[in-house]
């Protein structure tokens, strides 16, 4: 093959496979577009005039305090128990 | 045979024997005869229950447990103690020789025990099938993989240890057989028995720790812990206080008997601890004055126009697997010769993130469903249900923690599509707390009986539970980790079935 031809042949692959990315490129493009940044969940149906936030709401002030007290309760006779000192042998 | 002529390592590779009649079970135990072999003799009652007929001695039997105990106390005595065990294969069917090669298809099966070369103590690991009376009552089994001659084999049951009473004591071998059973739910690695003595902390006990006279409350709690199951601890004195939800029962505050003071001869409370955990798959370990068993199972006993009893189920290392409690306020041996009563302590070895302790839990969940109902009653009137069980006292609460991988799992088969489909693209917790409400009616007619749950993050403080969801007949809260929310997901109001382990 003459030395122009060669030239020639290497720069149509060259041009060819800059094609084929520049397509590949594009195709990406018009893939990411098509996809959503939309969460997949299903969307729901509001019901008008009902809301629910955070259940920690729901609860009545009185309620919330009761609930503090308890909890604060539970965990210091947790923390009592376990500072109960044991000697007994289990064999 | 005498138990000093049994030769460890033959005949090769093992003997096959058949369990056909009452003699051909009191030879096998007095083959293995010890100075306590109730534990053995209880094994073999178990197997001949699940109908065993065919048992195959697996001899030179090389167990990592008793290598383990070998290594680090019996290759030091000047008495020659074997290296190896036996070990039992039980199965349900008649086998032949040529069998031991090419197990038929319908072989049942029922598990393995292995025997120790020692004269004191034979149990060493011991899974068996649990017997049919009681497998509806057994919540803690696991599944264990089983290599029979190059045959795979599995079988389901909680794992049970007798103590050696030399390298380990009941403390040991209840701590082991919690632990196994963690290490086939893939929670920790493998440990072998003397691992349990080794790693125990002198520094929290007395005198020497081999021959091992024992551990102390504290070395137990520090074993689970190094061992990597830190454990939730109550004292029976001091147990939490109930959830006061409107509704519950209040906790009994008197002593039947005025002699008896100490909780373990009254305290109700120690059921519905215990049972969260049991729902959940984990064994509970119990002290007494002296000693330790674990619990492994309870099953509801319905009483006319009594509250519901529960008896529960228990491995005792000193008396075998599988053995029913009576009463736990007046908690004897068979033969009435020990008395259990009163239980002191509670130890619950658990997975490490399970932070969250159930009693605050249940508590937030109950409140937290009913004023869920409340608020949306009036736009989804199948709410009403759950507050309509609270009014006529007919509304209870189950807990129990469980993956938040198998939640997601099971909720296809058990709950309406929507939901199953919420929860399932939902973010939880690895583990969760979740609390259902339970239809008591339903639940006695033997019904799908649950009504709404809530779900919460096993990772948040006891002092303010965060709710990842909750769930009343017809609709569905749930949180996102953006602080938005997912509401009102609508859904079927059918009961459906419980997601904790065993009946509710």
């Amino acid at each position: 093959m003459p030395c122009d031809a060669k030239a020639q042949t290497l720069d149509m692959s060259r041009t060819n496979q800059l094609a084929a990315r520049r397509e590949l490129y594009f195709r990406g493009k018009t893939m990411k577009a098509q996809q959503s940044d939309k969460s997949p969940l299903p969307a729901l149906t509001p019901i008008e005039g009902l809301n629910v936030e955070e259940p920690l709401n729901l609860l009545r002030p009185e309620e919330r305090r009761n609930l503090k007290r308890e909890l604060d309760e539970m965990a210091r006779s947790r923390r009592e128990a376990e500072a109960n000192s044991h000697t007994l042998r289990l064999s | 045979m005498s138990p000093s002529d049994i030769l460890w390592e033959q005949p090769d590779p093992g003997q096959l024997l058949l369990l056909t009649s009452d003699q051909d079970w009191t030879t096998l135990l007095e083959r293995y005869a010890s100075l306590n072999n109730t534990p053995l003799k209880r094994c073999f009652e178990v197997a001949r229950a699940s109908g065993a007929l065919s048992v195959v001695i697996e001899t030179r039997y090389v167990d990592l447990d008793f290598r383990s105990e070998y290594s680090a106390f019996y290759s030091r005595t000047f008495e020659s103690v074997s290296d190896s065990a036996h070990r039992l294969h039980f199965f349900g069917t008649q086998l032949a020789e040529h069998h031991l090669w090419g197990l038929p298809e319908d072989h049942r099966y029922l598990g393995y025990v292995v025997v120790r070369p020692s004269t004191i103590a034979r149990v060493g690991r011991a899974l068996l099938c649990a017997p049919p009376g009681l497998k509806d009552s057994v919540r803690t089994m696991i599944r264990d993989a089983v290599n029979f001659f190059g045959q795979s084999l599995e079988v389901e049951g909680v794992p049970f240890v007798q103590q050696d009473a030399q390298v380990g004591r009941c403390a040991h071998a209840a701590a082991w057989m919690c632990h196994y059973s963690a290490y086939r739910r893939g929670d920790v690695a493998r440990r072998p028995m003397a691992e349990f003595s080794l790693s125990a902390e002198p520094g929290l006990g007395y005198g020497r720790p081999l021959p091992s006279p024992g551990l102390t409350v504290q070395q137990l709690l520090e074993l689970l812990r190094v061992l990597g199951l830190p454990p939730m601890f109550y004292h029976i004195n001091n147990l939490p206080k109930s959830p006061t939800v409107p509704w519950a029962l209040p906790d009994r505050t008197d002593p039947i008997d005025p002699n008896k003071k100490e909780h373990g001869y009254w305290d109700t409370r120690i059921f519905r601890i215990c049972c969260r955990f049991l729902n959940s798959g984990f064994p509970v370990m119990v002290t007494t004055g002296d000693h330790v068993f674990v619990l492994c199972g309870y099953r509801r006993e319905t009483q006319e126009g009594k509250p519901d009893w529960i008896q529960f189920v228990r491995h005792d290392d000193q008396r075998g697997p599988y053995l029913q409690v009576g009463d736990i306020f007046d908690d004897k041996n068979d033969d009435g010769t020990y008395s259990y009563t009163p239980w002191q302590t509670l130890i619950v070895p658990l997975p490490d993130k399970l932070w969250l302790p159930p009693e605050p839990v249940e508590y937030v969940g109950g409140l937290f469903l009913q004023r869920f109902a409340e608020q949306v009653k009036s736009n989804i009137s199948e709410a009403q249900g759950l507050l309509d069980l609270i009014d006529a006292k007919q509304l209870a609460l189950r807990s129990y923690a469980i993956t938040s991988n198998a939640f997601k799992t099971a909720s296809q088969n058990r709950l309406d599509p929507t939901l199953a489909r919420e929860y399932r693209l939902a973010r939880f917790s690895r583990f969760v707390w979740v609390v259902e409400a339970i239809d008591r009616t339903l639940r006695r007619s033997g019904q799908p009986c649950v009504v709404g749950e809530a779900v919460f993050d096993a990772t948040s403080s006891e002092q303010l539970p965060n709710c990842l969801a909750l769930h009343v007949p017809g609709v569905a809260w749930i949180a996102q980790t953006d602080g938005k929310f997912r509401f009102p997901v609508r859904c079927v109001p059918n009961p459906y079935l419980s997601g904790g382990v065993g009946a509710p």
